[in-house]
C-alpha cells in the first residue's frame, strides 16, 4: 500500500530502438509481419540454455539476489512501524521496543537518565515513541535504499554483461555460418535474432532471478508474518491466495487467447498496409484504390472487434482480481475489528490492537501483490522463452561448411582449378550440378554459359567453398578445398557479383575492404588502372565520399566499379565474376569491360554473364544445361559446332 | 464515419504509382533525395508545411482525431472521474472504518485522560468478561451475535457494507472503463489509419519517390500508434491524474489542513528532481539509442553483405568491428545504469521522506487528539498516489516529445498535396486507335535543378511499336510515367487519340494504359487473383487465356494448387522470370489500349522470351506498345525507335535509319554485337515486325 508503488523493475527501463533506427531498418527491409511465435510455455531445455548463459556470473546473481532479499526485508518491517505509530496513543503499552532498548542501553551508561525516562508523562512518552519510530523507520529505509542502489547497479551490470556476451556470440556465430543459412533465411529474421530477440530477454535475464526470488520471499514472509500476528485472521484470508492464483491463471489463458486474436487481426491490417504501400505502382496502374480501401477497412473492423473483445475479457477479470484482493481486506477489517473489540473488552486476553489490524491490512497487500504481479513476470518469461529458443536454435546451427580438423592453410597458389565428378544440390534430393568435370590452367578465363537456373552461379559458389559438393572434388592447385582453411582460400580469391554490396563508410574504406593495410597510393593506382579514378574524383567528396545504406549516394554503375576496384586491390589469384555487369547499362558495361581486361590479366577468372558479348574472348566456355556441361570449347569452336551454344548465341544476337 | 467523408472523388484517386526505389535510375533518385522542403507537391493545404509547424500547432492538430469520437471521449473521461471518485471514497471509507473502531475502543477503554499513568488500565465490564475468556463454543457464537446486532461492531459492519458497495461499484465502473477506452482508442485509430491509407493512395508518385516504402509503412503503423497513444493519454490519463492529485489533496486537507499543507511540500522538489533527471538522462538515452542503431547497422550490413564478407575472408575483422561497437554500446549502457541506480533510491527517498513527515505530523496530531489513527493510513496511500501520478505526468511529457516527432511526420504525409490533379468533371478518354503525341514536353522532378526531360516531341501512330533506348538515367521510364500522368510535365502537351491527357479523367486514362515493370510486384494472394488484379470480374477462362499467352500457364499448373496457389511470404516463392510472366498476364487481362513494357522481359531467358513474343503478337495487334529495353536486340524491329540521352531525344527512326547515321544507337549496337559483327552480320529485315520488337 505504501511501498508497492515503487518496484525497481517498473522504474528501470532501458531506451529501446530510436524511431529513426527502426525507420531506417524498415527502409532496408519493409516490415513484413513475421509469423513467429511471440510466446512459448516454460521449457526446461530452453531454461537450461538461459542458465548456461548466466552461469559465468552465477556468484553475482546469488549476491544480488541476497541483497534483493535484504531490501525486501527492510521494506517489510515498515508496516510494524506503522503499527507502533498507531498504537502509540493506546494505553497499556508504554515505550516501544526501540525506546526500551535505548533506555536499557542508556541505563548502563547513566542510570539517572533511565529513571527520568520512566517518569515521563504519557504525552511525552507518546512523543518519544513517535519520534523514535519515525527515526528508526527512516533509518531502515535508508539502509534499504542504499542496498537497493547497490542491487540495481550490480544486477543491471551482470544482466547487461550476459546480454552483451550473447550479442557478440550471436554475431560471431553468424559469421561462422555458411551461405546456405543466409540463402534460405530471410534478412529480417536473421536481424531479429541479433536484435529484438535479445532485447526481449532483458527483463528475464537482468531481473528474472531477482523478481522471482523477491516475489516468492515477499509472499512467504508476508504469509508468515500474518500467521504470527494472528493465525485466526491469517487462516481466514490466506486461502484467497490460491484462489486468486488460479483465477489469475485462468484469466491469463482467456486474455492470452484474446490477444492472440488481436495480434492476428493486427498482422492482417499491417501486412495489407505494407503490401499496398510497397505495391503502390501496381495499385495505381490498375485503378484499385477504392476496392483496396474497402478491403483495408473491413480488416480494420475485424481488428476493432477483436480489440474490444479483449477489452471485455480484461474488463471482467481485472476488477474481479481486484475484488478478491479486496475481499481479503474486508475479512481482515471485520474479523480484526471484532478481535479489537473483543480483546479490548477482556482484560485477561492479549490485546489485539488497531495497529495490528492496520499492519495486517498492509501485509495482506504484500501477500497479494506478487500474485497479481505474477502475470507480468509470466508474460515476460513466456516472451523470453520464445526468443531464447530462437536464439538457441541459431546458436545450435552447425555451419554447413567448416574447416576440417587439421585443415592446412593454402599456400600462395598459381590458380589452377579443377572439378572432378562434382555433383551438388542445395537440397539433397534435388541436384543442381551433375557430374561436372573440367580443368582450368592458371591465368585462364572461363565463361559459364546457360539459361537461368542451369547452375552457373552454383559452380562459382563451389569454387568459393560457400557450399561443398556432395560428390566429387573441387581442387585448387591440386588442393582439395575441403582440406584447407576457408580463410586462406578466400584470401586468394576475389568475387564481384550482381549483389554489389558496399559497406557504410567512405569509398576508400570500401575499396580496401579486403586489404585494410593497402595504402592510399595503392588504391589510387588500382582505380587508375581500372579507369575509375576520375569517376570517383567526380563524386561529392572524391574518395572520402560516404556510401551509405547499400551505397545509396552512388549510382549502380559506380557501385559496380567500386566493387571491381575492391576485388582488384585484394589482388586475388582467382577472380570470380558472377553476373557482375548485368545490372548496368551498356555504356557503363563498356567501361567495365575495358577495365576487366586489366583486372583479369594473369589471373584465373570465372565469368558468368547473361550478355554473351562479355565472354566471347574467354579461353574456355562451359555451356551448362540442367546442371550438366553439355558443350565446352572456345567461342569460335562452339559456334562452328552449331550446337547448344550456337543456338544460345543466335537467340542472344537476334532476340 | 470520418473515413467515408475523407474518401476522395472516384477519379481523384488514381495517381499513385510511386516509383518507389527508382532502381534503374539512380541519377534521378539522387536528384530527388535533395528535394525536401520547397517541393511544390508537398505543399500543405494550410500554407504552413508540417516541418515548420510549431509544436503547439501540431499538438492542437493532433486532437482533430478526437472530433469524430468526441462523445466516446466524454464518456471515457466521465467514467474516469467516476472511477477516481469511487477509488478515493474507498480509501476514505477504510479510514472511517478504522476511525470508528478506534473511537469505539477508545470509548470502551477507560478514558486515557483519566488514567494517571499509561501503565494501569482498567476496562469497564461492558461485555461479560467471564464469557469471553471461557471459550465455550455456545457463548462465543452468542457473543458474536450480540456484537453484530447491537454491539459496537454494528456501525463498523454497516460501514464495511457501504465499503463493499463502493467496491462493487468500482468493479462495474472499471469494466465499462476498459470497454469504452478500448472502443475510443480503436475508433480513433480506425479513422486515422483509413485516412492515412487513403491519402497514401492519392498523394501521387512524387511523394512516394521521396519516401521509401519502409518509411511510409513505419509511419502508418508506429507514428500513428504514438499519436493515438498520446491523444488517448492526454485525454483520459491527464484527467485521471489531475483528479487523483486534487482528490487526494482535498481528502488530506479535509482530514487536517496542516497535513494537507505538508503533503504539498514535496511536490516542487519532486518535480524539480524529475525534470533534472530527464534532462540528464535524455542525452545518455540518445547516445544509447545511437549506439544501438550502430550495432544493429553493423549486424544488418553483415547479414546483407554476408557473401562479400565470406568471399574476402573478413569474418574476423567484422567480429572485431562488432565487438568494438558493442563495447561502446555497453559503456553507454553502464552510464545509464549508474544514472538509474541513483534515480530509483533518490525518488524513493523523496517519497519516503514525504510519507514519513506526514506520519510524523499526523501522529503528533493524534496524540493531541486532533486526528484519529485511521487518518494515518490515508497518508501513505495519498502520498504514494500524488507522487506516483506526478511521475506519470512526467512520463506523459516525454511521450509528448515522441508524439510531436510522430505528428510532424504524420502530417507531412497527410498534408502533402496530390502532385497530379484532375480537372473537375473531367470526361473519360474517348476511344481511339491509341495514337500518342508528345509536343515539346519538359519535366523536372520536384526540387531538382536539372530537368529530366527537355523538349520531347514525337508522334506514335495507333497500333505501332515504339522502342525507347538510351543510357541509364536518360529519362525513359519518366517519359512513360508522364504518359499515364503519374507526374505532370512542366511544359508541353501530351495527347492520346488527339486529346490532351490533362483534360480527361485519371481513371479512364490509366485504364487505357497498362505497365509491366521490370520489378514485378505481386500481392500475397492466389495466382488467379494476382492475374485478375486489374479486372476483378474476369472469368477463370479469361485468366487462363492470359496466362497461356504470357507462357505462365505451364508453370502455374505445376504449382501445388495451380491457379489457387498462394503467393508471398506465406506462400510459394516464384522466380524472377515467373513473376514477370504473371505480370504480363495481369497486364494482358486488363485489356489496355496502350501497353508499356518497362524492361519487362529482362529476367526471362531468350527462349521463353521468344515464345512470349509470339503469343503477344496475336493479342497486341490493335494496341500501341512502348518498349524500354537495354538489349538492343529487343528493340531492333520497332516501328519507331526513340533514342534518349540526358533527357533529350537525340535520334528517332527505324533501326535501319539509325544504323545509317552516326550516334549513340549505332555505337551501342556495334558494341553489343561486337565479336559477332564479322561472322554474324546483323540479320536482315526479316526479323522486323511486332514480334521481334518485343
Amino acid at each position: 500500500m505504501i511501498a508497492d508503488f515503487l518496484r525497481p523493475t517498473r522504474w528501470f527501463k532501458r531506451p529501446g530502438k530510436s524511431t529513426a533506427a527502426s525507420e531506417r531498418l524498415s527502409a532496408t527491409s519493409p516490415p513484413t509481419p513475421e509469423s513467429e511465435a511471440a510466446y512459448k510455455p516454460l521449457d526446461w531445455k530452453v531454461v537450461r540454455g538461459i542458465l548456461e548463459w548466466m552461469r559465468p556470473y552465477r556468484r553475482g546473481y546469488v549476491i544480488t539476489a541476497i541483497v534483493g532479499l535484504l531490501v525486501n526485508l527492510c521494506e517489510m518491517i515498515t508496516p510494524r512501524y506503522m503499527q507502533q505509530l498507531i498504537d502509540t496513543d493506546i494505553p497499556g503499552k508504554t515505550l516501544n521496543l526501540q525506546v526500551r532498548l535505548a533506555a536499557r542501553a542508556l541505563g548502563f551508561v547513566h542510570p539517572a537518565w533511565a529513571k527520568e525516562l520512566a517518569g515521563l508523562s504519557r504525552t511525552h512518552l507518546a512523543y518519544l515513541n513517535i519520534f523514535s519510530t519515525i527515526a528508526v523507520w527512516a533509518f531502515t529505509m535508508a539502509i534499504g535504499l542504499l542496498l537497493q542502489r547497490w542491487g540495481i547497479l550490480n544486477t543491471s551490470l551482470i544482466g547487461e554483461k550476459v546480454l552483451f556476451n550473447l550479442r557478440k556470440r550471436v554475431f560471431a556465430h553468424l559469421q561462422r555460418l555458411s551461405m546456405n543459412y543466409y540463402d534460405k533465411t530471410k534478412f529480417g529474421r536473421i536481424l531479429t535474432r541479433g536484435t529484438s530477440d535479445i532485447d526481449s530477454m532483458f527483463n528475464t535475464i537482468v531481473w528474472g532471478v531477482n523478481t522471482l526470488l523477491s516475489n516468492v520471499t515477499m509472499m512467504l514472509i508476508a504469509a508468515v508474518i500474518l500467521i504470527v500476528m494472528d493465525w485466526r485472521i491469517a487462516l481466514a484470508v490466506l486461502w484467497l491466495g490460491p484462489v486468486l492464483y488460479l483465477l489469475n491463471i485462468y484469466y491469463r489463458r482467456r486474455v492470452g487467447a484474446a490477444w492472440r486474436r488481436v495480434r492476428e487481426g493486427y498482422t492482417q491490417v499491417s501486412s495489407n498496409l505494407a503490401e499496398n504501400i510497397s505495391g503502390m505502382r501496381v495499385v495505381a496502374a490498375f485503378n484499385r484504390q477504392h476496392q483496396n480501401l474497402d478491403v483495408f477497412n473491413s480488416l480494420q473492423v475485424v481488428n476493432t472487434s477483436n480489440n474490444v473483445r479483449a477489452a471485455v475479457v480484461n474488463g471482467i477479470y481485472q476488477p474481479l482480481l481486484g475484488l478478491i484482493g479486496f475481499l481479503g481486506k474486508v475479512i481482515i477489517l471485520v474479523f480484526g475489528a471484532y478481535l479489537v473489540f473483543h480483546t479490548a473488552a477482556d482484560p485477561a486476553a492479549r490485546k489485539f490492537t488497531i495497529g495490528e489490524l492496520v499492519a495486517m491490512f498492509i501485509y495482506w497487500d504484500w501477500f497479494m501483490g506478487p500474485v497479481i504481479n505474477f502475470g507480468n513476470f509470466y508474460n515476460d518469461t513466456m516472451m523470453a522463452m520464445a526468443c531464447a529458443e530462437r536464439v538457441q536454435t541459431l546458436l545450435a546451427q552447425e555451419p554447413q561448411v567448416q574447416d576440417r580438423a587439421g585443415a592446412i592453410a593454402l599456400p600462395p597458389v598459381q590458380g589452377a582449378v579443377c572439378f572432378e565428378h562434382v555433383t551438388f544440390g542445395y537440397q539433397s534430393d534435388k541436384t543442381v550440378l551433375q557430374d561436372i568435370n573440367f580443368q582450368v590452367e592458371p591465368g585462364q578465363m572461363v565463361a559459364l554459359v546457360g539459361h537461368t537456373g542451369c547452375g552457373k552461379s552454383t559452380i562459382i559458389s563451389l569454387i568459393c567453398r560457400f557450399y561443398v559438393a556432395q560428390q566429387g572434388r573441387v581442387l585448387i592447385d591440386g588442393y582439395d578445398v575441403r582440406d584447407i582453411s576457408g580463410e586462406s582460400l578466400h584470401k586468394q580469391m576475389g568475387i564481384v557479383s550482381q549483389n554489389n554490396y558496399l559497406f557504410t563508410g567512405t569509398v576508400m574504406d570500401n575499396i580496401r575492404y579486403a586489404r585494410p593495410q593497402a595504402t592510399d597510393e595503392e588504391v589510387y593506382a588500382a582505380t587508375k588502372k581500372l579507369d575509375c579514378y576520375d569517376m570517383i574524383m567526380e563524386l561529392k567528396d572524391g574518395f572520402q565520399t560516404e556510401v551509405g545504406e547499400r551505397g545509396a549516394s552512388v549510382s549502380l554503375g559506380q557501385r559496380q566499379l567500386i566493387c571491381f576496384a575492391r576485388a582488384f586491390v585484394a589482388n586475388p589469384r582467382i577472380l570470380l565474376l558472377d553476373e557482375a555487369t548485368s545490372a548496368v547499362d551498356t555504356h557503363t558495361e563498356l567501361l567495365i569491360q575495358q577495365a576487366l581486361e586489366r583486372l583479369t590479366a594473369n589471373r584465373t577468372t570465372f565469368v558468368v554473364a547473361h550478355r554473351l558479348s562479355t565472354i566471347i574472348h574467354a579461353d574456355l566456355l562451359l555451356v551448362l544445361d540442367h546442371g550438366r556441361v553439355v558443350e565446352r570449347g572456345t567461342h569460335q569452336a562452339l559456334l562452328a559446332r552449331q550446337g547448344r551454344y550456337a543456338d544460345l548465341y543466335h537467340e542472344f544476337t537476334r532476340a | 464515419m470520418a473515413v467515408k467523408r475523407r474518401r476522395p472523388q472516384k477519379t481523384g484517386v488514381a495517381d499513385q504509382r510511386g516509383t518507389g526505389k527508382q532502381q534503374d535510375d539512380p541519377d534521378e533518385s539522387r536528384q530527388l533525395s535533395g528535394s525536401k522542403p520547397n517541393d511544390s507537391s508537398a505543399a500543405p493545404v494550410e500554407g504552413i508545411p508540417p516541418e515548420q509547424m510549431s509544436n503547439f500547432r501540431l499538438l492542437i492538430r493532433m486532437f482533430e482525431f478526437v472530433g469524430p469520437v468526441k462523445y466516446l471521449a466524454i464518456l471515457a473521461c466521465t467514467l474516469v472521474a467516476l472511477a477516481t471518485f469511487v477509488d478515493i471514497s474507498t480509501v476514505n471509507l477504510t479510514r472511517i472504518v478504522i476511525n470508528n473502531v478506534s473511537t469505539v475502543v477508545g470509548a470502551t477503554v477507560k478514558s486515557p485522560a483519566s488514567a494517571p499513568a499509561a501503565r494501569t488500565v482498567t476496562v469497564p465490564s461492558r461485555s461479560k468478561p467471564a464469557a469471553s475468556s471461557s471459550s465455550s463454543g455456545e457463548s462465543f457464537i452468542k457473543e458474536i451475535q450480540t456484537h453484530f446486532t447491537h454491539g459496537p461492531l454494528r456501525t463498523t459492519i454497516n460501514l464495511i457494507g457501504l465499503l463493499a458497495l463502493f467496491v462493487a461499484a468500482s468493479t462495474v465502473v472499471t469494466f465499462f472503463r476498459w470497454l469504452v477506452n478500448s472502443k475510443l482508442s480503436m475508433d480513433m485509430v480506425f479513422s486515422m489509419r483509413a485516412s492515412m491509407y487513403d491519402q497514401l493512395q492519392r498523394v501521387g508518385f512524387a511523394f512516394h519517390d521521396r519516401h521509401s516504402s519502409g518509411t511510409l509503412i513505419n509511419r502508418s503503423l508506429s507514428d500513428l500508434h504514438n499519436i493515438r497513444q498520446f491523444v488517448n493519454m492526454a485525454l483520459v490519463q491527464i484527467t485521471e491524474i489531475v483528479l487523483y492529485i486534487v482528490g487526494y489533496n482535498i481528502l488530506l486537507a479535509s482530514i487536517s489542513p496542516t497535513v494537507g499543507l505538508v503533503a504539498l511540500l514535496p511536490i516542487p522538489f519532486w518535480f524539480t528532481y524529475l525534470r533534472y533527471f530527464s534532462n540528464k538522462a535524455q542525452p545518455i538515452q540518445k547516445q544509447i539509442m545511437a549506439s544501438g542503431d550502430e550495432l544493429t547497422m553493423v549486424l544488418s550490413e553483415n547479414v546483407a553483405g554476408a557473401q562479400v564478407v565470406k568471399a574476402f575472408a573478413t569474418e574476423k575483422t567484422e567480429i572485431g568491428k562488432y565487438d568494438k561497437t558493442a563495447d561502446r554500446f555497453f559503456d553507454r549502457v553502464l552510464k545509464n545504469v549508474g544514472l538509474f541506480s541513483n534515480f530509483v533510491p533518490i525518488v524513493r527517498s523523496i517519497a519516503t521522506a514525504s510519507s514519513l513527515s506526514l506520519f510524523l505530523v499526523g501522529s503528533l496530531l493524534c496524540v493531541s487528539g486532533r486526528l484519529k489513527v485511521g487518518d494515518l493510513i490515508v497518508f501513505g496511500v495519498a502520498m504514494g498516489n500524488i507522487l506516483g501520478r506526478l511521475q506519470q505526468l512526467n512520463q506523459i511529457s516525454s511521450q509528448y516529445q515522441t508524439s510531436i516527432v510522430s505528428a510532424r511526420r504524420f502530417y507531412e504525409v497527410m498534408l502533402a498535396q496530390p502532385s497530379v490533379k484532375e480537372m473537375p468533371d473531367a470526361p473519360v478518354l474517348p476511344p481511339g486507335s491509341g495514337q500518342v503525341e508528345f509536343a515539346d514536353v519538359g519535366f523536372t522532378y520536384g526540387g531538382a535543378v536539372k530537368p529530366v526531360l527537355e523538349h520531347i516531341s514525337f508522334q506514335a501512330a495507333g497500333g505501332s511499336v515504339v522502342a525507347l533506348v538510351g543510357p541509364t538515367g536518360a529519362g525513359k521510364s519518366t517519359m512513360m510515367q508522364l504518359l499515364a500522368r503519374f507526374y505532370d510535365p512542366d511544359q508541353g502537351v501530351i495527347a492520346i487519340n488527339g486529346v490532351d491527357i490533362k483534360t480527361v479523367s485519371l481513371s479512364s486514362l490509366r485504364k487505357s494504359i497498362c505497365f509491366v515493370f521490370q520489378e514485378t510486384f505481386l500481392f500475397s494472394d492466389t495466382v488467379a487473383n494476382n492475374i485478375r488484379y486489374g479486372s476483378p470480374q474476369a472469368t477463370d477462362g479469361a485468366v487462363e487465356a492470359a496466362a497461356r499467352i504470357a507462357q505462365a500457364h505451364d508453370f502455374i499448373m505445376e504449382l501445388p494448387n495451380g491457379y489457387q496457389t498462394l503467393l508471398g511470404e506465406r506462400g510459394t516463392t516464384l522466380s524472377g522470370g515467373q513473376r514477370q510472366r504473371l505480370a504480363i498476364a495481369r497486364a494482358l487481362l486488363a485489356d489496355p489500349k496502350i501497353l508499356v513494357l518497362d524492361e519487362a522481359l529482362a529476367a526471362i531467358d531468350p527462349e521463353t522470351e521468344h515464345l512470349i513474343r509470339r503469343g503477344l503478337e496475336l493479342v497486341l495487334a490493335q494496341r500501341t506498345v512502348f518498349v524500354i529495353a537495354h538489349r538492343l536486340s529487343t528493340v531492333r524491329a520497332a516501328d519507331l525507335i526513340l533514342v534518349l540521352e540526358h533527357g533529350r531525344l537525340t535520334q528517332t527512326g527505324t533501326h535501319e535509319q539509325l544504323m545509317a547515321q552516326p550516334g549513340h544507337y549505332r555505337e551501342v549496337a556495334v558494341l553489343q554485337l561486337s565479336g559477332d559483327a564479322p561472322s554474324f552480320p546483323v540479320p536482315p529485315g526479316e526479323a522486323k515486325g511486332r514480334e521481334a520488337a518485343l
